[in-house]
């Protein structure tokens, strides 16, 4: 009866619906994230131990999170890496609040440049 | 009604409070940035930079920027909120810096690389700054592997170096220092102890021709 009155009425209320409605799925649906991989954007000091003599710790800086599947794309490949004195690069640890940087042991930093070029380091890391 | 004008508009009273407020504003951000920029240009001139490089060849500039807080890519902020691992009271006079600045590198010696991080930090007072440095250096424990190899008193600066050596013949080189309200620190590390046994020797005679 009332819609009858004023037809717009409707058309208001619908359009009302429809809007909280977008607004709350938006509110509660968790942001999905996707694995992809991708390589390093830099190389460089990650972190120093807590105390003096505050031992340095190098790494490979991802965009992302999680970081796993770690490869080693310059010259020789994983297995060069082998050469490490820590193992190979498959067993490198990850490090951060969220596992973006890849630990790279010093005596392999240490032994050429191409081991602190960026784009040499691949991962699958997780992006929002 | 009186027409609105420019005339009326710029003859305006709030017109004219409102341009002396902007121009307050902008004399108050103007000496704040001032005073912002010669802190950090005096902290930046007692650290080394890729021009104060005569002897050793740079790789890569890694930073030349001011210490954050939360940046925990330079040595003293990876202790805080972990009493188990630093004493509190000891973190305490460490962490009571006001400003830090920062320079790492990757420079060649003789084709080795190496890694050089030069730290300084300025506290509230040169006598906090010796507190800190004391706290610092009163961490480290003399094994067989690592020692403290000079200990340098000379009018602008006074500091101990130390040496942590590895397991395969590579070698960690630290000075830590007080120069008036400031510690400053050097760190050259590199896969050979020669290297960085001799760059170390460099920078550090470059550092301390900056800290006067």
């Amino acid at each position: 009866m009332l819609f009858k009155q004023q037809p717009y009425l409707l058309f208001f209320l619908l359009g009302l619906l429809l809007f909280t409605n977008q607004v709350a799925s938006a509110q509660t649906k968790a942001p999905e994230g996707i694995w992809s991989t991708v390589i390093a954007y830099k190389t460089d000091w990650a972190y120093n131990e807590p105390t003096f003599p505050y031992l340095p710790h190098f790494g490979a800086f991802f965009i992302g999170g999680w970081g796993k599947n770690q490869h080693y794309l310059g010259p020789g490949g994983d297995t060069a890496t082998c050469d490490s004195g820590s193992g190979c690069i498959s067993v490198w640890n990850w490090w951060g609040p969220s596992y973006s940087t890849l630990l790279i042991p010093k005596w392999w930093w240490g032994s050429a440049w191409q081991h602190r070029f960026s784009p040499y380091y691949q991962a699958t890391v997780y992006t929002n | 009604m009186k027409p609105f004008t420019l005339k009326t508009f710029l003859n305006a009273k709030s017109v004219a409070l409102f341009s002396i407020i902007v121009f307050i504003l902008a004399v108050m951000f103007t000496v704040t940035n001032q005073n912002q920029v010669t802190a950090d240009t005096s902290l930046a001139n007692r650290v080394l930079h890729a021009s104060d490089m005569t002897d050793l060849k740079i790789e890569t500039w890694q930073s030349d920027e001011k210490i954050e807080m939360g940046d925990l890519s330079h040595p003293l902020n990876n202790a805080v909120g972990k009493p188990e691992l630093l004493d509190s009271a000891l973190q305490a006079q460490i962490m009571a810096y006001q400003e830090g600045y920062q320079t790492s590198a990757f420079l060649t010696w003789h084709d080795q690389s190496l890694g050089m991080g030069n730290y300084v930090y300025r506290y509230p007072s040169s006598e906090q700054a010796i507190q800190a440095q004391k706290s610092i250096t009163g961490q480290f424990v003399s094994t067989d592997k690592q020692q403290m190899v000079e200990t340098f008193n000379q009018d602008n600066i006074q500091g101990e170096s130390y040496v942590v050596m590895g397991d395969q013949n590579d070698a960690l080189y630290w000075f830590v220092g007080v120069h008036d309200d400031t510690v400053v620190m050097l760190m050259v590390d590199s896969i050979s102890a020669s290297t960085s046994k001799e760059a170390f020797a460099m920078l550090l005679d470059d550092l301390f021709l900056k800290q006067k």
